[in-house]
C-alpha cells in the first residue's frame, strides 16, 4: 500500500510544518524556561504544534460532504472571528484596574497619548516596505502593547496576519525589560534619570468617583468614536463591576475564573491562523521586526514628551521623563521596569506611584487608538 | 521592495493623514478623560466617612 496513505501526516509533512514545530517549541521554551508571558506563549506554541501536523483533526479537513469540521476551527470562528474572546479578556481586563492612581497626578494620563507614537511610525515604516494600509495599521497597532486591542484591530483590516501580529505583540509585552531600558538611557540624561516626582500618594478618591468615570468615559467615547465603544464599553463595564461595590463576587469571577479561562481559548485559538502556509513568509520576519521598531518609538514618544513637557515646569514641579515610557499598555510590567531603573539612578528616588498612573494611561491610550484606527483606516481605502 | 516608490504612493500619503489624525485624537480623547477625571474628582471628593 502506498505510504501517503498509511501515514499521511509524515508522508506530506514539509519543511515549512517542521519550522512552524520549531517554532511552537520555541513559544514554549519561552514560557517555560524565561517566563515570557506563559499564559499565552504557551498555549500558541502547544497550538503551533497540533496545527502544523498535516491532516490534523483540530483544524477542517475535506470539503462537501466528505468534511469534517475541525474543533479549532469552531473556536476561531466563534470567538476571533466575531471577537468575542478579546473584548471578554477586555471585561476581566477592567476588572483588574485600579484606576485611582490616575487621580493624584492625572496629567501623567496623556503620557498614554504620547507613548502611542510608536504605532503610527510604524504603521508609516510598513506602508513604505510595502504593506498595504490596512496591513500596516494592524503591524504598527502592535506597539499598543496590548494583545486584545491588537487582535481585534488585525481582526478586522488585516485577518491574514493576524497569527504573526498577536504572536509579536505577545512577545515583545513581554520583553518590555529588554527593550525600553536602552531607549530610556539613549534619550535621558542622567540629571533627568534623577528627578524626583511630587506625588500626592495619601490622596483618596470617592467610591462615587471611581463608579462615575468608567460610565462617563464610555458615554464620552462613544459619542465620539462609536468604532471604539467596544473596546473600551468591554473595558469600562469590567470596571464598573470591580467598582460598584455590589458585585464583588462577579469582580472576582472576571478577574480569575474568566480570565483565565478566556486566556487558554485565545491562545489555543490564535495558533490556528498560525498554518504554515501563512505563516511561513518573509513578511512575517518583517512583521515581529517590525514590531521592534513599535516599541521602541512608543518609548521614545513617552520620553520626549515628558522632556516636551519639562520645559515649561519649574524646578522642583518637573516629571522624570522616564515615567513618560510608562505611557504604554504593558501593565504593571512598564510601570516595574521604570520604577527598578529610577532605583538604580538613586536608591532613594521612588517612582512607581507616577509610573503606575501613566501606566494607567496607557492602558487607557491603547484602546482609544485601536479605535481610532478602526475608525480612520476605512476612511482612506 | 522599492522604498521610494512606496513613499510616494497614495497608501503613505493616507498614513501621515491617518498618523496626523490618530495623534491628535488620542492627544483630544486623553485631555477630554483628564478633564473628566479633574471634574469628577471636584464634584464628588473624597470623605473620611466613606471608610
Amino acid at each position: 500500500m502506498d505510504f501517503s496513505i498509511l501515514m499521511p501526516a509524515i508522508a506530506f509533512m514539509t519543511w515549512k510544518h517542521l519550522v512552524m514545530i520549531a517554532v511552537g517549541l520555541i513559544l514554549i521554551w519561552l514560557a517555560i524556561k524565561k517566563g515570557y508571558e506563559p499564559t499565552l506563549l504557551l498555549p500558541i506554541g502547544f497550538g503551533a504544534i497540533i496545527v502544523n501536523i498535516p491532516f490534523s483533526a483540530v483544524l477542517t479537513q475535506g470539503e462537501g460532504a466528505t468534511q469534517v469540521i475541525g474543533a479549532l476551527d469552531v473556536l476561531r470562528d466563534a470567538g476571533i472571528h466575531t471577537e468575542l474572546f478579546p473584548l471578554l479578556i477586555f471585561v476581566a481586563i477592567g476588572a483588574m484596574i485600579d484606576f485611582s492612581p490616575m487621580f493624584q497626578k492625572p496629567t501623567l494620563l496623556l503620557f498614554g497619548a504620547a507613548a502611542q507614537l510608536g504605532i503610527f511610525i510604524t504603521m508609516l515604516l510598513a506602508v513604505a516596505v510595502g504593506f498595504s494600509l490596512p496591513e500596516a495599521a494592524s503591524i504598527g497597532i502592535i506597539g499598543a502593547a496590548d494583545g486584545p486591542t491588537s487582535i481585534i484591530v488585525s481582526q478586522q483590516l488585516a485577518p491574514q496576519l493576524l497569527g504573526p501580529i498577536t504572536v509579536a505583540a505577545y512577545s515583545y509585552m513581554s520583553l518590555v525589560p529588554l527593550i525600553q531600558p536602552p531607549v530610556i538611557r539613549a534619550l535621558t540624561t542622567k540629571k533627568e534619570r534623577l528627578i524626583r516626582m511630587k506625588t500626592d500618594a495619601n490622596k483618596k478618591v470617592s467610591r462615587t468617583t471611581l463608579i462615575f468615570f468608567p460610565i462617563i468615559i464610555t458615554i464620552l467615547a462613544g459619542l465620539i468614536a462609536p468604532s471604539s465603544l467596544a473596546l473600551i464599553g468591554f473595558l469600562m463595564f469590567g470596571n464598573l463591576i470591580r467598582e460598584c461595590g455590589v458585585l464583588n463576587s462577579l469582580s472576582q469571577t472576571a478577574q480569575k475564573e474568566l480570565a483565565n479561562l478566556v486566556t487558554i481559548l485565545l491562545g489555543i485559538t490564535i495558533a490556528s491562523t498560525m498554518t504554515a502556509n501563512e505563516f511561513v513568509d518573509p513578511s512575517t520576519l518583517l512583521i515581529l521586526g517590525l514590531g521592534v521598531f513599535a516599541f521602541v518609538f512608543d518609548t521614545a514618544g513617552g520620553v520626549l514628551f515628558a522632556k516636551f513637557l519639562n520645559l515649561f515646569y519649574k524646578e522642583g514641579n518637573k516629571i522624570n521623563p522616564m515615567v513618560g515610557a510608562c505611557g504604554i499598555s504593558a501593565f504593571p510590567m512598564s510601570a516595574r521596569v521604570i520604577h527598578g531603573m529610577g532605583l538604580k539612578e538613586d536608591p532613594n528616588n521612588y517612582l512607581l506611584m507616577p509610573a503606575i498612573s501613566s501606566n494607567v494611561g496607557g492602558q487607557i491610550g491603547s484602546v482609544i487608538v485601536g479605535g481610532l484606527i478602526l475608525m480612520l483606516v476605512p476612511l482612506f481605502m | 521592495m522599492n522604498i521610494l516608490e512606496n513613499i510616494q504612493s497614495i497608501d503613505f500619503q493616507h498614513a501621515l493623514e491617518i498618523t496626523g489624525l490618530g495623534l491628535a485624537g488620542v492627544f483630544l480623547f486623553m485631555a477630554l478623560f483628564l478633564a473628566i477625571i479633574v471634574g469628577v474628582d471636584k464634584l464628588f471628593p473624597y470623605k473620611p466617612e466613606e471608610e
